[in-house]
């Protein structure tokens, strides 16, 4: 039976969902009509407005939960009196607002289940409120700013719940009377995220399990082929039985008569009685083993054809499975996912917040493209898009002033664009702010000795937007009470980079910025190249592969007593994974050469990191390719260096999965090495390259080959995608190249590269066909479709690609 | 004579009552003198008992896979029926020099306020209950073992405290040692 006191414990959950929709509401209205002060349907939402407050208020009562209902009362008086047109709404009155409602989600996150919650340091507040209505008009705006800003970082912690209606920033939309398709609101269910967190994990199992079962299916097709020898042997023997069989009856006699004389033989079939003196088969003997043999090959035969059907069961079975089981993930996975409006929402009052304190003026422009992402991913984002804002607001955005005199609009502009790609959210900030003074950069990079005056001349933008991801690095002199505060943009970066996604910077000077984040829709699967490391095995989330690269010895050169190898005419650091990853390991890797000069032998390295922080971490063996289930690590690891997570292998045993931004920490230190040699002649860089592949490993590697080196790059499945997607870029900005591979669905590479130049618009476009086909007449057959080059797939050979795409681009 | 005829007759339903609770009594009573239940393992030298309350099961430890960086009391990762479970040694944890698993040891799934690890140990030895003379055991002045050892019984069996798992020290968080990097970087 339910107690009172789990009957209140219930209601007081219900009410933490309901106030955190309450407050949201409350403000998104009041943003908005603090925006658009005539709004056409002001008195709407006015009313609407009031409603919030209201309803917060009867929750808060029903929970007992009194504090926060004399604060959602002082509110509602308020709002009361703005609708009645007794007070103005202004921003002097919104703030207390705002303030009430933070102070509600400070409340509620602490104090809720206690009887009596500390008002004490909201009577300022309280007072101010019931000042508005009855009292002299507020003659301090700021009075609780250290209040208030002490509570913005705490405004996106409620109870966690996936919501599945998005109630708050419908609220705009419905009011508007937009989204018409809303309006049969379809059925919904509240949900515990632990539950669908379990349902995860469970469905994570289950994959493991069907991988598990697709091996079951291999190894009795396995045994199936097991007789085969012996269907082979049979052939051969069976007219030789058959003969002897045959044979016999005239042998027959002869061995009756000496079976007879030897007594012991009689009654028995007994082969070792049957064996003459001389060694000699008998007869019945010889009819013994025949009889044996052709029992033996039914029985062989019988087996034959039952595996054969097994096999047949169970690739069914397990094709079945592996088809249920992945489409269940998906839909799983997609119970997780929310709409990345929830994470832009709370930035404008943050943002709203932020500049007050700052003295500056800034609108945020809020695009979500209707987009969508898994719970963790936009978790994870949430202090990046919040630390980005505030970077824009403070280092980007000018003050007022300085704005009109630059022929700016005083009010500054942040932008948020999110949209999806593939499997991938990309995000987009756009400021237009001041922008990124390269100069200062440079110099900035001089002075903290991260390249010499020479290669500071030569370094090319990228390379110095590059370092204001680094460490410790600002070009603002001044650390200002927002952003700054020793930690920049390598927390973004970081965080990024641990969900396998990029972050990268444009800028023109006295313009703006532009942030463009690609991350990954959902961070629990993913592909992964199994690595050998030692006598361990590793998996790398195959985002992390820039390349792969073969080592030989005569490669390797030491500069400053470390193992270096030049790529792209440029010193990147050989790091030996298995001597980092071993315990005692010291943070300088210890200088590596090919033991024994003789060795001759090439080496696999994988080549990871951006820009000028890139290693090659040399590993024994790449294993293969692999899809993974990425499972956290368990208690009480919370985070152990070099390892982001585990993932359970067919055969049932863990496999670590490597942190690459670890690693790249641990052989480079938190700075950039120190670069001797700048590329001379860069390859050509923003060329388009349209990649068209069905292996979702090779297209990625390739992707991150070309993007390496400076390309962009569009991914396309099979032939038929590409074909769709080359129409696309015809009509929207070009194509330098198509990469495409031979073997593929719908439409093969031969066929495709006929049918793009049947398009008068490609008759010029430089086609690369990769195959794995290697004879004079597939060559031909490419170069006859209209193949510019034809490059063959040789075990991750990667710089003949760049060479023969740099020669036709 | 029936048992509601007892029950309408006020002094006879008292006499049961007072019963009833006598016997309910001496039922606490009785574990208290017996102690809880506890599951006893040998590890290296030394004899040690969890209570059977937070052992969830007892199999053996098979195919572990090791992680590099972690303190010399993990063990490594195992699969336990596809949930990823942590295998340690206790006896870095107790100042006791580990020695590295072997094939046939066991692993004892271990849950305390829903945190789980695996507990390993070379043979489970038995379950019985326990004797409840508890005496203060030497590591426990030692300050490190002392969350962990409850006291050591008169057949010197170490009570360990499941209650250590919920200890803050236990958990591994590198996190702290990159943030120093970024700290100490120069600006």
């Amino acid at each position: 039976m339910l107690t009172d006191q789990d009957i209140m414990a219930q209601v007081q959950a219900v009410f933490c969902e309901e106030q955190a929709e309450h407050r949201r509401a409350a403000v998104e209205l009041l943003l908005e009509l603090e925006r658009v002060p005539d709004h056409p349907q002001r008195q709407q939402m006015l009313d609407h407005l009031f409603r919030e407050a209201h309803s917060l208020k009867g929750s808060a009562r029903a929970a007992q939960q009194m504090a926060i209902e004399q604060l959602a009362h002082r509110v509602e008086d308020v709002l009361s009196a703005v609708r009645a047109g007794r007070v103005a709404l202004s921003a002097d009155l919104c703030d207390p607002i705002y303030a009430a409602m933070d102070a509600i989600g400070v409340l509620v996150e602490r104090e809720l289940g206690q009887d009596a919650a500390n008002l004490a340091p909201y009577q300022a507040l309280l007072d101010h409120l019931m000042q508005i209505v009855e009292g002299p008009p507020p003659q301090l705006t700021a009075m609780y700013p250290s209040n208030h800003a002490a509570h913005v970082s705490m405004i996106p912690t409620e109870e966690p719940v996936a919501e599945v209606p998005v109630p708050a920033s419908n609220v705009l939309a419905e009011l508007n009377g937009a989204r018409p398709h809303m309006s049969p609101a379809p059925e919904t269910v509240r949900l515990s995220t632990t539950l669908l967190d379990r349902l995860l994990s469970e469905t994570g199992e289950l994959l493991t399990c069907s991988g598990r079962a697709y091996q079951r299916e291999r190894d009795t097709q396995a045994l199936a082929n097991v007789p085969a020898p012996w269907r082979r042997t049979w052939r051969q023997v069976s007219p030789v039985l058959a003969k002897l069989q045959t044979a016999m009856p005239v042998l027959d006699p002869t061995v009756h008569h000496m079976a007879r004389q030897s007594p012991s033989a009689r009654g028995t079939t007994s082969l070792h009685s049957s064996v003459m003196p001389d060694g000699v088969l008998s007869e019945r003997a010889v009819l013994t083993l025949v009889k044996a043999l052709t029992q033996a090959n039914t029985i062989i035969s019988d087996m034959e054809q039952r595996f054969v059907q097994l096999v047949r069961h169970t690739a069914e079975d397990s094709s079945r499975l592996a088809a249920v089981t992945d489409r269940l993930h998906d839909q799983v996975r997609r119970t997780r996912m929310l709409p990345v409006a929830t994470l832009f929402s709370p930035l404008r009052l943050q943002l709203r917040e932020l500049a007050r304190v700052a003295g500056k003026q800034a609108e945020l422009d809020l695009d979500d493209g209707e987009a969508e992402a898994d719970r963790q991913v936009l978790d994870q984002l949430r202090e990046v898009l919040l630390h980005l804002v505030r970077n824009a607001l403070d280092h980007g955005i000018e003050p007022p002033e300085t704005r009109s005199a630059a022929g700016k609009p005083a009010i500054g502009r942040i932008a948020l664009q999110a949209c999806v790609s593939g499997d991938h959210l990309v995000l987009m900030m756009t400021d237009d702010g001041a922008g990124i003074d390269l100069e200062r950069v440079r110099q900035r990079a001089v002075a903290s000795g991260l390249i010499d005056e020479a290669s500071a001349e030569r370094s090319t933008e990228a390379e110095l937007y590059d370092f204001v991801f680094l460490p410790g690095f600002s070009t603002k002199g001044a650390v200002s009470a927002l952003s700054g505060r020793g930690v920049g943009l390598d927390v973004v970066r970081t965080q990024i980079e641990r969900m396998h996604g990029r972050v990268t910077l444009q800028s023109i000077s006295g313009s703006g910025c532009v942030f463009t984040i690609t991350v990954p829709l959902s961070l629990t699967s993913t592909q992964g190249l199994l690595l050998e490391v030692g006598q361990s095995r590793y998996v790398l989330p195959i985002d992390a592969v820039q390349r792969i690269l073969t080592v030989a010895p005569r490669d390797v050169q030491m500069v400053e007593g470390r193992a270096v190898m030049m790529l792209d005419h440029r010193p990147v650091l050989l790091v030996p994974l298995a001597d980092l990853l071993a315990p005692g390991h010291q943070p300088m890797p210890a200088p590596l050469l090919p033991r024994g000069a003789a060795t001759t032998s090439q080496q696999l390295a994988l080549l990871i990191g951006n820009g000028d922080r890139q290693i090659a971490c040399m590993v024994g063996a790449v294993l293969g390719e692999q899809s993974l289930i990425v499972q956290r690590l368990p208690f009480p690891l919370q985070h152990v260096r070099f390892i982001a997570g585990a993932t359970i292998m067919a055969d049932g045993n863990v496999v670590p999965i490597l942190d690459s931004v670890d690693i790249l920490r641990a052989a480079l230190g938190s700075r950039s090495v120190g670069i001797t040699q700048v590329a001379a002649e860069a390859p050509a860089r923003h060329a388009t390259i349209l990649v068209a592949d069905d292996s979702i490993t090779t297209r990625t590697l390739e992707r991150n080959i070309l993007e390496s080196v400076g390309y962009r790059v569009r991914l396309a499945t099979n032939g038929e995608e590409a074909y769709t997607i080359l129409q696309e870029m015809l009509d929207d900005g070009g194509c330098d190249l198509l990469l495409s591979d031979v073997d593929m669905p719908h439409l093969n590479g031969f066929d495709l590269v006929r049918r793009v130049r049947e398009d008068a618009r490609c008759l010029h476009l430089p086609v690369v066909l990769v195959t794995s086909l290697d004879t004079a007449e597939d060559r031909e057959r490419g170069i006859a479709a209209g193949a510019d080059a034809y490059i063959v797939k040789r075990t991750f050979d990667q710089q003949t690609l760049l060479d023969t795409i740099a020669r036709l681009v | 004579m029936s048992l509601q005829h007892l029950y309408n007759d006020p002094a006879a339903r008292r006499v049961l009552e007072e019963r009833a609770q006598e016997l309910a009594r001496r039922e606490q009573q009785d574990t208290t003198i017996l102690g809880e239940e506890i599951v006893v393992f040998q590890l290296g030298q030394a004899r040690y008992a969890l209570p059977t309350s937070a052992v969830t099961e007892v199999h053996p430890l098979g195919h572990w896979t090791p992680l590099p960086a972690t303190p010399p009391w993990v063990i490594g990762l195992v699969n336990v029926r596809g949930h990823i479970l942590c295998a340690i040694d206790i006896r870095p944890l107790l100042d006791v020099p580990p020695s590295p698993p072997r094939p046939q040891s066991t692993l004892i799934r271990v849950n305390a306020n829903g945190l789980e690890v695996g507990i390993m140990a070379d043979t489970v030895v038995e379950v019985r209950y326990s004797t409840g003379d508890i005496t203060p055991a030497f590591s426990t002045a030692q300050g490190r073992g002392g969350a962990w050892v409850k006291g050591i019984d008169s057949q010197l069996t170490l009570m360990l405290d499941p209650a250590m798992l919920t200890d803050s020290g236990l958990i591994v968080d590198d996190s702290a040692a990159t943030s120093y990097l970024v700290e100490k970087e120069p600006c």
